[in-house]
């Protein structure tokens, strides 16, 4: 079987310096699409999520092994698109929903007719836009990466309950804007 | 609400699914060579040895060359016959005392002692992919990539392949100016030129990402079915999680080979040999297995659903779905958290590729998760 996450750790922590690279593989997108959602540029992503995984190399001996290793790591994250958000001026850095570049693609790519699905999942991406960028990420990370919540609350320092209270509260205002946004279209 | 067509259970399953972008290409080995290179400021020690060897590997020509000149000075001093030795030698001499000049001008444009040399690195890194960027971010005096960029704006790929040959010292960087290159030629429409290129670079670096997917690609181009079956498959031996793994899976359909399929674990989308799932060979199978286990345990889900198609034929669907359920459980050990649901069918698979086309397979296997009853119920 292959290791776990807190094995690897443990032979990092020993001094074998290229297990670290298994973490990063592991968890590079997800730390990624923080960060894509975060800086909305793939360049700065891409130099922010390197960040991440330099700092979590640098304080890995902090890591507390009894909660998951992707939420400790989702909070540096979240420091480090936090200290990004602030050191840019909001005002040459506000760009339009969803405006992703298309820098990523190979010589070719194949083409996804789904355009139905596509749509639903840009609505979507776009409502998650309109969120606080805590109430988003606590979304994201208790649907998508489905985390317990006792990790979710440990990555944003809060109490279980009002991990809770905010998942429910984010799912409102999603089911709000979502509506609106289908009423607009209609 | 039940008019609301975004109800709360709806939205929640819509987050489940929600696509994640693919992290750029040769991200992690960025990390590991910024991690590994920046170890040295751990002690005082370490960050001395580190500049030493750093500042002493770009003097080395200069103190070559310097050595070569006092050598010189001091054999007409003692009245020696230095060019009794041969003209060869003379001209050695020459051309060697060219190289220090080439690397003193290197030294001035790139300040690598000044730190920022593993900066620059990581500008130019992802330049295959990031191509526009490299363009602007690059002029020759910030980069060692700088003239092939330069030259590779003004379509000028004689030139480019000139300046990379040039600069090719390190196996990293011939890397990234092979697949700078490659990229230009196949920008260029020279697809077998592109393809020696990335075969260059896969004699360096056998799973370089880029040159192993590309490569496949430019066969592609050139009608080489056979070849770029073989290229997918080989990319697909070593990336299976990645936006080009499953556009991988598409080009071999387009070709007829349905030996891979795209199956979703944990939300995410991953290939899956399913030829060898399904197939006989116990050693490969359990090999799949292995690398299956290792992404359900990456993106954790509730059950794990194997459902085996043979067409007309019930008993070996069955056969080999509880075949894979015991090689899991066999994998997963007395850990069960991951409960695995078998089910079989005598019908063929049906298939549809990217581009919608319909196909059948008499065997076939369909393979997902889904949350169990109790993680839809946590929350």
């Amino acid at each position: 079987m292959h290791p776990t996450d807190k094995e690897i750790v443990r032979e990092v922590l020993a001094g074998k310096k290229q297990r670290f690279a298994e973490i990063v593989t592991r968890y590079q997108q997800p730390v990624f699409n923080l960060m894509l959602r975060s800086t909305r540029d793939e360049y700065d992503a891409a130099d922010l999520t390197q960040e991440v995984f330099c700092k979590a190399y640098k304080k890995l001996a902090t890591y507390r092994p009894e909660f998951s290793l992707f939420s400790w790591l989702y909070t540096l994250a979240i420091n480090v698109a936090n200290d990004w958000g602030r050191s840019q001026a909001r005002a040459h850095r506000r760009l339009q929903a969803l405006k992703y570049g298309d820098l990523n693609s190979t010589i070719i790519t194949f083409g996804n007719n789904d355009t139905e699905a596509r749509e639903r999942e840009k609505m979507l991406e776009a409502a998650l836009a309109q969120l606080q960028t805590e109430t988003r990420e606590i979304l994201i990370l208790r649907y998508r990466h489905e985390q317990p919540v006792r990790d979710v609350a440990s990555a944003f320092k809060m109490t279980e309950s009002a991990v809770k209270m905010r998942v429910k509260r984010g799912l409102e205002q999603l089911q709000k804007i979502l509506s609106e946004m289908n009423d607009h279209v209609r | 609400m039940s008019d609301n067509p975004f109800e709360i259970e709806k939205i929640e399953s819509m987050l489940r699914k929600i696509p994640e972008r693919e992290a750029p290409s040769g991200l992690c080995g960025h990390v590991m060579n910024t991690i590994l290179d920046c170890d040295y400021s751990s002690d005082l020690f370490g960050k001395l040895k580190y500049w030493g060897e750093r500042i002493l590997w770009h003097h080395i020509p200069l103190i070559r060359g310097g050595a070569m000149t006092a050598m010189v000075a001091a054999a007409f001093w003692i009245g020696l016959e230095v060019g009794s030795q041969g003209g060869e030698e003379k001209t050695y001499f020459l051309s060697e005392e060219g190289k220090p000049l080439v690397f003193a001008s290197k030294f001035h444009t790139i300040p690598l002692d000044d730190g920022t040399g593993l900066f620059e690195d990581r500008k130019t890194y992802f330049s295959p992919d990031f191509f526009p960027r490299s363009i602007t971010l690059e002029t020759p005096a910030q980069g060692k990539a700088g003239p092939a960029t330069v030259n590779r704006a003004t379509n000028s790929t004689e030139k480019a392949l000139r300046n990379n040959q040039q600069s090719n010292s390190g196996a990293t960087n011939s890397i990234l100016f092979l697949l700078n290159l490659a990229r230009n030629l196949s920008d260029s429409g020279n697809y077998p030129g592109a393809l020696h290129q990335y075969e260059k670079i896969l004699r360096i670096n056998p799973q370089e990402q880029t040159a192993l997917f590309n490569r496949a690609i430019c066969l592609n181009r050139i009608n080489d079915t056979k070849n770029e079956q073989q290229a997918f498959t080989g990319y697909l031996d070593h990336y299976r999680t990645d936006r080009w793994a499953i556009e991988a899976v598409a080009y071999l359909q387009e070709i007829g080979v349905f030996d891979y399929q795209v199956v979703i674990i944990g939300g995410r989308k991953i290939v899956v040999n399913q030829k060898v799932l399904l197939g006989s060979h116990a050693q490969a199978r359990q090999q799949e297995l292995e690398r299956l286990m290792t992404y359900l345990s990456q993106y954790p889900s509730g059950e794990l659903h194997l459902v085996v198609f043979c067409q007309d034929d019930l008993e070996l669907g069955k056969t080999i779905a509880t075949r894979l359920k015991r090689q899991i459980h066999a994998l997963i050990g007395n850990n069960r958290e991951i409960p695995v649901r078998i089910s079989w069918f005598d019908e063929p698979a049906l298939i549809r590729t990217a581009k919608g086309a319909q196909h059948e397979l008499e065997k076939g296997l369909f393979l997902f998760t889904q949350p169990s009853a109790q993680q839809r119920s946590r929350i």
